[in-house]
């Protein structure tokens, strides 16, 4: 054997070594650049709440989410998790049905909307029927809810708002707000318009209220059929105007869905969640 | 390649100062929750709890799951539930805060005073149609009155009378709230229903008797009366103080038993 092929055997050898580490090393970049798919779907009041700050957060801290969340109801996301098309189901106001032994419901967060007058309003309470009525203009006199007799300034917010939403949906139970409601375009604006007029009735968020909340605007909640809109009726279900949300999982989920949970419910994520307007719950 | 872990708290055990519980499970429960919940928070500003309603199988399955810290259950787990967790069964407890039952109420003018509840079955199921049948020679036809099924007594009533294989039948009329029951079988004279007993005893409603016992605070706490039910809390035994001091809230007899006392509900003694 001559120097020249004993130095060839070593080449050999060492590029291999070479090559079997560098494998080992792409390998490892490969495994952890693989995206980890994570589909959400369900309904849209989750996900406007999940929507952009919560979720933008989350892939800072997890970037291997291949995140994809889709808005539409409640039990098409139930049924897309069954059928193991979506990671996460986005549910409001129900648990999934008790037969789904294996799904696990998780309570992230609570909307609450607070039908809002003028804090000089001599009128402190409606009921569920009339609130339901004054928002469809069949009542437009303060003198049919026992205040003076004048007209009722109705203020509403656009369409796609989310306290909008939920008065349509669990007030109006399907129906919509006048047209001829005056709409504004944040919390504050409707804060300050009802502030300033004593005859406007209008509806905020409770996050918004508790938002706008200073001395300077003089807003207050009505209670409805005789229940306050605070921390004890809000969580006990007393208040009408409460949509409980929930993020529904199979008991085989991903990582990456546990993952996303235990987000939301940390108290990063709540303190987004409530940014977003909903009431923290955990 | 570092990777920055978001702080994960899943428990109360949290940097605010306000202590969060969950509270899940049967309908039946929510009355008394409600209101004992209410005076709680009221009493203790740092709480907060959340009550989500579904059936007492939620109330055992969020325990188990730890998506809630206190279940609200009205029946017995459910077998599949029971052989799932079966080696881990011990580690978790009851809480028997109150006694309630179903009563079955007809028309004041109505004789007819005791029902087995294999009568009770064959009514219901539309098997029986006369009032004939039980003693009431011109009674005529027996009109059926029901909760909606999406109620929990309409599940409790298939659970106690009508079994795995026999339905209420079609020929029922089904009522949204207690007092829409009770107030029309004031008015019909052929007419026979179930419900909550706290909610029949309130309306002074015309009860009979099941398989010989009438309902009342002493036969339903003792379960001589047949269509009893425990309404009870499910826990971890090894579960957080701040859960541990909500349920001797809701069993001393200063404020828990109090308010269900006052509120007409069957205390626990």
């Amino acid at each position: 054997m001559n120097r020249r092929t004993v130095l060839k055997g070593v080449g050999v050898g060492i590029g291999a070594i070479c090559a079997v580490g560098a494998a080992n090393f792409y390998y490892a970049l490969l495994e952890f650049r693989r995206r980890k798919p994570l589909i959400i779907g369900g309904a849209t009041v989750v996900k406007r709440l999940l929507d952009t700050r919560l979720i933008e957060t989350f892939l800072k801290y997890y970037p291997e989410a291949d995140l994809l969340i889709e808005g539409g109801y409640s039990h098409g996301g139930l049924m897309a998790l069954e059928r193991g098309s979506i990671d996460l189901a986005m549910m409001s106001n129900h648990l999934a049905p008790a037969d789904k032994l294996n799904f696990l419901e998780y309570l992230i967060g609570i909307e609450t909307v607070g039908i809002i007058v003028n804090d000089n309003s001599v009128v402190k309470n409606i009921s569920t029927i009339d609130a339901r009525r004054v928002f469809q203009r069949e009542i437009t006199n303060w003198k049919e809810l026992g205040g003076p007799d004048a007209p009722i300034q109705l203020y509403s917010r656009p369409d796609d708002e989310t306290a909008k939403k939920s008065v349509e949906q669990v007030l109006l139970e399907g129906g919509v707000v006048h047209e001829q409601a005056t709409v504004l375009s944040s919390n504050r604006a409707m804060a300050e318009k009802v502030s300033s007029d004593p005859l406007a009735i209008g509806f905020i968020s409770q996050q918004g209220y508790l938002n706008t909340k200073e001395p300077t605007l003089k807003i207050r909640p009505l209670s409805i059929d005789g229940v306050e809109m605070d921390q004890r009726s809000i969580g006990l279900g007393l208040y009408p105007l409460v949509r409980q949300l929930f993020l529904v999982l199979r008991d085989d989920a991903s990582d990456i869905s546990k993952k996303f949970i235990a987000f939301v419910l940390s108290d990063e994520g709540q303190t987004l969640l409530a940014d977003s307007g909903a009431l923290r719950v955990r | 390649m570092s990777q920055v872990e978001p702080k994960i708290i899943m428990t109360e055990a949290q940097s605010s100062p306000i202590k969060r519980l969950q509270i899940r499970g049967s309908e039946s429960v929510k009355p008394i929750i409600q209101k004992i919940g209410y005076q709680y928070m009221t009493d203790f500003p740092s709480v907060e709890l959340t009550l989500s309603l579904g059936s007492s199988v939620h109330g055992y399955k969020s325990v188990f799951q730890g998506t809630a810290e206190i279940g609200m259950v009205s029946s017995n787990m459910p077998d599949e539930l029971h052989r799932q967790m079966q080696d881990k069964i011990s580690e978790y407890k009851y809480t028997l805060i109150a006694h309630d039952a179903i009563a079955v109420i007809v028309h004041p003018s109505n004789p007819v005073k005791n029902l087995t509840r294999q009568d009770l079955k064959r009514i219901f199921s539309g098997r029986a149609k006369d009032w004939e049948d039980f003693g009431w020679d011109d009674g005529g036809k027996i009109e059926i009155y029901s909760p909606h099924p999406a109620h929990q007594a309409f599940a409790t009533w298939r659970r106690l009378v009508m079994g795995e294989t026999s339905y209420v039948t079609i020929e029922s009329k089904t009522f949204n709230s207690d007092k829409a029951i009770t107030q029309s079988v004031e008015n019909t004279r052929q007419s026979i229903a179930y419900l909550s007993w706290v909610e029949a005893h309130a309306a002074g409603s015309t009860v009979v008797q099941v398989d010989g016992q009438y309902p009342s605070s002493e036969t339903i706490s003792k379960k001589l009366y047949l269509l009893s039910q425990e309404l009870r809390l499910f826990s971890k035994i090894d579960a957080s103080d701040q859960v541990e001091k909500f349920l001797n809230y809701c069993v001393s007899q200063k404020t828990g038993q109090a308010i269900i006392k006052d509120m007409g509900w069957i205390s626990i003694g």
